[in-house]
């Protein structure tokens, strides 16, 4: 890539997606956004001839992206992968448990954006990495593999966190459709 | 009808692949609660997949910066050595043999006419190998451009 701006204008143009999925969801509205995206962009030049083709360059990037989220996050020392799991999660577990709350189908009463500002709401409650990870592989489509490939975490690892951050979300979801009474 | 409830597990693979074993289907069919936990994952599920993507709100090719770096060509320019250097002995092999048969003809007399057919068998198979790896590389090397 050698002064090519037209593949570097390419490369920005088709990660800058999974990119900015990277940083809003270890990030979440800090400021320091746009400074660590240009850092993102100019460690992926430097490295470039580093690549080693044994992934997809998205991928790369996003490993990339990942680590210098983590690197941000961890110089401010915040919390990173801890989730609360207490008892108000803890479900009965035969069927003569009373039910509670009920969700109105997703395609029906609610627009995108309504969904859209209860899942942001509800995400709130997960920690960066587990927000980070559930976008990818639900939203973005990412296999268990290529997360661990960004991430540098053990697929065991990843469809744990995974498993938990699913929980999390559902039990708040459900709380919150019990309290708005739909 | 199971009366334990199905564990999460068995209910989030439920609400993402649908697939599952015949008692599972049978408990959710008369379980109201574990329908509801199904429900609510699916709900998720979709919540998920429909938000909206997150867009930067600057532009992300003004950060590129004015000069890039350099890319170190010297391993490509390595192989591409490797291989020149190869099909370049093999050409003038060729060509030699070729130009100067009269007087190199006297090292195959005596020489069974299958024991050559082997030799150029083996010469055509390794040279075959060599080039479907050069060809896998090349493909390999495009799938992980292709960041679609």
């Amino acid at each position: 890539m050698d002064g090519d701006r037209h593949a570097a204008t390419l490369l920005v143009r088709r990660t800058e997606k999974l990119v900015a999925q990277i940083v809003f969801k270890m990030l979440g509205n800090h400021p320091d956004r746009k400074d660590l995206t240009q850092d993102i962009y100019l460690k992926t030049f430097r490295y470039l001839p580093r690549f080693r083709f044994q992934c997809k360059l998205s991928t790369w990037v996003a490993q990339i992206s990942y680590t210098t989220c983590l690197d941000h996050l961890q110089k401010y020392r915040l919390e990173l992968i801890t989730i609360s799991t207490g008892d108000e999660l803890s479900l009965g577990n035969t069927c003569s448990q009373e039910i509670s709350g009920d969700i109105p189908d997703a395609s029906q009463l609610l627009s995108i954006k309504e969904r859209s500002e209860i899942l942001e709401k509800l995400s709130t409650t997960l920690p960066p990495v587990y927000r980070t990870l559930i976008t990818l592989f639900h939203k973005e489509e990412l296999s268990v593999e290529e997360i661990r490939d960004i991430t540098g975490l053990p697929v065991g690892t990843v469809k744990n966190y995974l498993f938990r951050a699913r929980k999390v979300l559902k039990e708040s979801l459900l709380n919150h459709y019990s309290k708005e009474d739909l | 009808m199971n009366q334990v409830h199905l564990n999460e597990e068995q209910l989030q693979d439920y609400a993402i692949t649908g697939i599952t074993d015949p008692s599972v289907v049978q408990h959710l069919t008369g379980c109201a609660r574990c329908q509801v936990q199904v429900k609510a994952y699916q709900t998720l599920y979709s919540y998920i997949r429909e938000a909206k993507t997150p867009i930067l709100d600057f532009k992300a090719e003004e950060l590129i910066p004015d000069r890039l770096p350099a890319i170190n060509k010297e391993d490509s320019k390595e192989a591409w050595y490797l291989y020149g250097f190869l099909f370049g002995a093999i050409g003038l092999l060729t060509a030699g043999a070729v130009v100067f048969w009269g007087s190199i003809r006297w090292i195959f007399t005596g020489i069974v006419p299958w024991a050559i057919i082997i030799g150029f068998v083996l010469f055509s198979g390794l040279l075959m190998v060599q080039l479907m790896e050069l060809y896998n590389t090349y493909r390999k090397k495009l799938r992980a451009l292709n960041m679609e």
